[in-house]
């Protein structure tokens, strides 16, 4: 989805340049929820203050509303045919691996030689698929314990500085 | 409209809450659905879940949106539907609004970088923890195992998208499901 914003905001309307997208992007990618609501509210401030924030995400939401609840409704009304229920019966392992790849994907993007990243994911793992822990606290938890070490790394940083000098 | 309104309110606070842990995209959210809507709570069988996943990505529109508002409609009506979309927007799109009015003290902060990297491996280990759940009723039988390898083949080998894996393994799902057994 991001190529397709991207194209559209920068190449084609001209909303923001290239590198304020860049901006957006990062300071998006640290903010829960989607990416495309999430940078259309952004760039919708940017663009028109409350009322285009407030515009982007409805543009953003309503289009996919609409569609699923139409398909939903004629879902309903299929979902006892024999072949659309063979149809998702041959779809779901292939959701398994399409998930599994987000995973995958997600998981390239992060050093697994550091200690934290590694004992973060197994304690996590264990704690949401085996002792039914809410994900929310181990993401609250994790933010608590990334923001301490890394307060500890830049004291023992600058304590090297003032050592050397 | 509203069916049952005190589980439709119950759904929009558990939207909520999803919202605010879904940091590693939609996938995320999905994976948050599928822990507390459908495992907790039990409103939806995971097998129906599955589906609603697979027509929310095959539909264009961020796969977040998607299968909010068709648990929703699922678990109660359109209203909740669209109320259930509301829900999962709300509070990120505040904190964007936050966000976007303090943009230049927010743009490089160091400790907002520490929190998110430190946030990815649990993104990971919630996504990975769904796929687990999910994995446990997908298979219906042995022939599962032809659309697994062929899903597995398209995405990983050849990186094709979601849309047309979903379509080729239902199209195979008809011949085998509908036709072979």
């Amino acid at each position: 989805m991001l190529p397709l914003i991207q194209d559209e905001v920068c190449s084609k309307k001209k909303w923001v340049t290239d590198d304020e997208f860049l901006d957006i992007i990062s300071i998006v990618n640290s903010l829960p929820g989607m990416l495309a609501t999430n940078s259309s509210g952004f760039i919708g401030y940017k663009k028109r203050g409350v009322k285009g924030f407030v515009t982007a995400i409805a543009g953003c939401i309503t289009p996919s509303i609409v569609i699923i609840l139409i398909l939903a409704t004629i879902f309903t009304q299929v979902a006892d045919n024999q072949y659309v229920q063979a149809f998702f019966l041959g779809v779901r392992p292939c959701i398994v691996v399409i998930m599994a790849n987000a995973v995958y994907k997600l998981g390239k993007k992060v050093d697994f030689k550091k200690a934290y990243n590694i004992i973060a994911v197994i304690i996590a793992f264990v704690a949401i698929a085996f002792l039914k822990v809410t994900s929310l606290y181990l993401v609250v938890a994790a933010i608590i314990v990334s923001l301490f070490l890394f307060s500890i790394n830049t004291k023992k940083k600058a304590e090297e500085v003032s050592h050397d000098s | 409209m509203i069916h049952n309104l005190p589980l439709v309110l119950q759904l929009c606070w558990e939207y909520i809450k999803i919202s605010l842990a879904a940091f590693g995209g939609g996938y995320a959210a999905v994976g948050l659905t599928q822990q507390e809507i459908v495992n907790k709570l039990g409103w939806i069988s995971t097998e129906e879940f599955v589906n609603i996943v697979a027509i929310a990505e095959m539909t264009p529109g961020p796969i977040g949106i998607n299968s909010a508002t068709f648990v929703g409609y699922m678990i109660d009506s359109v209203l909740a539907g669209i109320m259930a979309s509301i829900s999962f927007v709300l509070i990120p799109a505040c904190l964007v609004l936050i966000c976007a009015v303090l943009f230049e003290k927010v743009k490089s902060n160091p400790y907002i970088k520490a929190a998110v990297t430190g946030i990815r491996p649990v993104a990971i280990a919630i996504i990975a923890a769904a796929v687990l759940n999910i994995a446990k009723t997908s298979f219906a039988d042995w022939w599962s195992i032809i659309p697994l390898v062929v899903a597995a083949v398209l995405t990983f080998k050849f990186k094709k998208g979601p849309i047309f894996c979903i379509a080729v393994c239902g199209i195979l799902g008809i011949i085998l499901y509908g036709f072979i057994i």
